[in-house]
């Protein structure tokens, strides 16, 4: 969708814009922690809001998908079993998010609608229900951080779709693109906050964004190579083995990642009464792809490693969901325990035929 | 700090991190209510990482395997009470045996999954409300006393020395600071008779026969040439194989050589847990508690937060036969739980005020990030029973418990090896990897126990770990049915062939102890250390037809 409108809003009057909204929904935004860190957490007080950040250790992925979710509870009643389906989801806007973020969003949206395999009708209830409550205000990136390689994996630090509203510092104001029917809504519902954004402003936009793509970092993830590897299958077994011998096997990067939302469900309770929940899962964990009586397709390490690296980067799904599967967000680049993240990992793969690469290896073991 | 009066209602509305209750590395993170857990980026040892157990710490708010409300055993069963009634139960039953056999007849466990206060308190209810010295914890298996580091400086190593520890299996973090370590350009140098995942990153691992491990430790370390910081990790398999004694020769000439020595715990207040006390106090052990009381000489045994029958479950029925009365609290329902007296629910590290010490020796503050929703805490529950008991003791206030600091120095003494025998040419070594399967703690979590399990459900009754190699020579393959034999018995037993043991190495995970042991014989007591320990046993397989 084409930018609807250009607008642009005073500091002081988003802030009264985003009181009005915490009064009437959830509203989620970034708000500092005791330890300096940012997390997306629901805001009653505007005050609590911190636009010192970057970007968050975690992105607000768990408004749409808990790690935690009760989706059904049962009970026996006069000897039948009541199943009632669960379905939580509070109207909410999402202030703060970044770029990557949201096109994160957009790529879990692609596998729970059911888009992915052209089958609607096998959306999942909870997740498309609270996607369908969401009102996305992003703010773009103007200083990333070292981490940061959006500008690889083609997510930022500017959109041209995706969000809802789409903020962008210009010193006294904001200037605001408007970029769904949702955000039109929102405009128009506060819009003696917001005049009309001038030439210069969008223009100045277009000029920041320039800047800002100079002050990308030392973590670039040329994807390309990769993703021609990856879909080829040419990847030499020692590349694998070497980032498998790495791996600790955290799971941190799937609980992190913008673009990943595997699940595994658990039930909890006894014969009589209790619930099924959701659980977040890794597929680093040897328990993901085990089969019931103990064969294990992906036993090894090396082997669940090289199947999450499938899955983001072949072409089979990049066609059918639209992306590979990273943001460039750089959050493995900090959680990883094995210092084996998605930066790491693209350029061992893209070095993995120069003949050099071969005799570190050989040194290494 | 900053005065209370200055702090803002933004500053006071700050989320506080909660510390991990698994492993000794101590890390912290943030946790909410709804399940939602974020590790600290700007903690010292954390910094936005958190390995498998960490991530699964948010199952237990959700845990089925909680205990919510006092259970009372009223003809054979355990039924649900009232605060009150549990408490007043407990010490007219304590009240009846202190003052019947004497406070001596009385045992007492800590643990290292609570904080140090509750530790503090539960040694002083010991010491002066029971009039008992038999205190102990069954979380001090495997510990030695060891002095204080900091992981940050790990990462800034240039050279480090793994002597026989898995540290990617059992301390995660400290793995991830080496890993980081090597990146930056350092030198990994392991000594292991088996082969751990760091064994593939070194760029020595020697792998000598478990019985000159430490002779080829020291070997090893005259010939290093220590260049900027150079460390010595080492954690429980040398207090468990009954090296305390030896490896302090190597850790000698480590020092004296300019390498500093680490001792990674296995538990996350292990440290704390005993500097207050919880150590045996020239009395029973946690091991001969169960024995004594097994033997009829111990008629009562009070366990806080701890669960014998994880690592001695047999031994453990067989004590609880002869006790006249236990008492248990527990946040979670754990197999000591379901054979108790009386049971009273205890809390987690996120719901309480209180301190823990890592593996490094670094003191923690503990916040109720998710407050508890319990009527009472650990601590009235032990102030309230020793009032029931005619005595009062104080609140444990920060500089009280530093007061009565208690430390632990017991003097270590050497523990004779198994001889070789060429009769038997293997040698048979407790493995500690999966020190966590089966634990209460592993349980009460949903993604972590399937993980944890795992090799439980593949292998119920218990598997042998053999080299490859080994393997092939003997026409031996994975789940072959064997029967290994050592001098003093045999046991039959699945194969699994990998190189993670070293050649003429026989591997078998310790969460089997007690079944190898009864068969095999081959533990006993270091009584220097006061714990169970398992020598290197010669061994010798035979292929069952």
């Amino acid at each position: 969708m084409p930018i609807l409108a250009y607008k642009k809003i005073s500091k002081e009057n988003l802030l009264k814009m985003l009181e009005e909204i915490a009064k009437e929904e959830e509203l989620i935004a970034p708000v500092e922690m005791y330890g300096g860190e940012a997390l997306f957490q629901p805001v009653k007080d505007v005050s609590d809001i911190t636009f010192n950040y970057v970007n968050t250790l975690f992105p607000p992925k768990q408004f749409l998908l808990p790690r935690f979710e009760k989706i059904l509870t049962y009970k026996k009643e006069d000897g039948e079993l009541k199943v009632e389906e669960v379905i939580e989801a509070p109207k909410r806007t999402i202030f703060g998010i970044r770029s990557c973020d949201v096109e994160g969003i957009r790529y879990s949206e692609y596998f729970y609608s059911g888009k992915m395999f052209g089958r609607e009708d096998l959306a999942d209830p909870h997740f498309m229900a609270r996607r369908n409550n969401l009102t996305l205000i992003s703010v773009s990136c103007q200083n990333p951080a070292p981490t940061c390689f959006c500008v690889c994996c083609d997510a930022g630090p500017f959109l041209e779709d995706g969000f809802d509203l789409q903020l962008t510092d210009l010193g006294e104001n904001w200037l605001c693109e408007v970029g769904s029917e949702k955000g039109m809504a929102l405009v128009e519902k506060f819009s003696s906050l917001f005049e009309d954004a001038k030439e210069e402003e969008i223009k100045r936009r277009k000029e920041l964004e320039d800047e800002v793509l100079g002050k990308f970092g030392p973590y670039p993830a040329f994807s390309g190579a990769t993703l021609r590897r990856v879909t080829e299958g040419n990847i030499p077994r020692q590349v694998w083995e070497s980032l498998g011998e790495r791996c600790i096997v955290c799971g941190g990067w799937q609980f992190l990642c913008p673009c990943c939302f595997c699940y595994t469900v658990v039930d909890i309770g006894d014969e009589n009464e209790g619930y099924r929940a959701r659980i977040w899962d890794s597929c680093h964990y040897e328990g993901y792809s085990r089969l019931a009586g103990g064969p294990n397709p992906r036993k090894s390490r090396d082997r669940r490693r090289e199947r999450c690296i499938f899955h983001k980067f072949s072409w089979q799904y990049v066609e059918r969901m639209g992306r590979h599967g990273c943001v460039g967000c750089g959050r493995c680049v900090i959680t990883c325990m094995g210092y084996v993240h998605m930066p790491q990992t693209v350029w061992e793969i893209r070095s993995a035929f120069r003949e050099e690469s071969y005799k570190k290896e050989a040194k290494v073991k | 700090m900053k005065a209370q009066a200055d702090i803002s209602n933004v500053e006071k509305r700050k989320k506080q991190p909660t510390i991990c209750t698994f492993c000794g590395c101590g890390c912290a993170f943030y946790l909410f209510p709804e399940g939602f857990l974020v590790p600290a980026q700007n903690h010292p040892i954390s910094r936005g990482k958190l390995c498998l157990r960490g991530w699964s710490y948010a199952d237990l708010l959700f845990t089925p395997n909680r205990l919510k409300t006092p259970l009372v055993r009223r003809n054979a069963k355990l039924e649900e009470t009232s605060w009150d009634g549990a408490i007043g139960i407990a010490g007219e039953k304590l009240k009846e045996i202190r003052d019947k056999y004497g406070g001596d007849a009385i045992g007492v466990l800590g643990s290292a999954r609570s904080s140090v206060e509750e530790n503090f308190t539960l040694y002083q209810f010991a010491s002066k409300v029971l009039g008992t010295k038999n205190i102990d914890s069954f979380y001090r298996l495997g510990f030695l006393r060891s002095e204080n580091f900091s992981f940050p400086d790990l990462e800034k190593a240039d050279q480090i020395i793994l002597l026989s520890c898995d540290i990617a299996e059992r301390h995660p973090q400290a793995a991830s600071f080496v890993i980081g370590a090597l990146s930056q350009g350092a030198f990994l140098y392991v000594i292991d008779s088996r082969l751990p995942q760091m064994g593939r990153l070194a760029s020595i691992h020697i792998q000598p026969p478990p019985m000159e491990l430490l002779k080829e430790a020291e070997n090893f370390i005259d010939n290093l040439e220590v260049r900027g910081n150079a460390y010595l990790l080492y954690s429980s398999e040398i207090t468990l194989y009954g090296w305390a004694y030896e490896v302090q020769n190597v850790l000698n000439k480590a020092v004296a050589k300019g390498i500093k020595p680490i001792f990674l715990c296995d538990y996350a207040n292990q440290r704390g847990m005993i500097e207050v006390g919880i150590h045996p106090q020239e009395r029973l052990s946690f091991y001969e508690m169960l024995e004594e009381a097994k033997k009829g000489n111990l008629k009562a045994l009070v366990i806080m937060a701890d669960n014998p029958p994880e690592r001695f479950p047999q031994l453990f029925r067989e004590a609880r036969e002869k006790l006249e009365f236990l008492l248990v609290i527990d946040p979670l329902r754990t197999d000591a739980v379901e054979l108790a007296d009386v049971a009273i629910p205890g809390t987690f590290f996120f719901e309480k005020e209180g301190t823990t010490v890592n593996a490094e020796g670094r003191r923690q503050a503990l916040h109720p990030t998710v407050p508890s929703t319990l009527e009472k805490n650990e601590i009235d529950v032990l102030l309230i029973l020793s009032e029931k008991l005619g005595s009062h003791l104080p609140f444990p206030s920060a500089e009280l418990v530093e007061m009565e600091r208690k430390e632990w120095k017991p003097e270590l003494e050497p523990v004779s090896p198994n001889p070789p025998n060429p009769d038997y040419p293997f040698t048979l070594l407790l493995d500690p990897s999966y020190i966590w399967s089966g634990t209460a703690m592993a349980n009460a979590t949903f993604i972590f126990k399937r993980e944890s399990s795992i090799i439980l459900s593949d292998f119920p009754d218990g598997f042998l770990n053999i080299n490859s190699e080994d393997a092939k020579e003997m026409k031996l393959r994975d789940r072959t049915i064997v029967k290994v034999e050592t001098p003093r018995g045999s046991i039959s037993l699945p194969v699994m062939t990998s190189l993670r043991a070293g050649r003429g190495v026989l591997l078998f995970p310790l969460y089997l102890w007690e079944k190898v042991v009864n068969e095999l014989g081959g533990a006993e007591i270091d009584q220097s250390l006061g714990m169970p320990i398992f020598k290197p046993l010669p061994a010798r397989i035979v292929k069952e037809e």
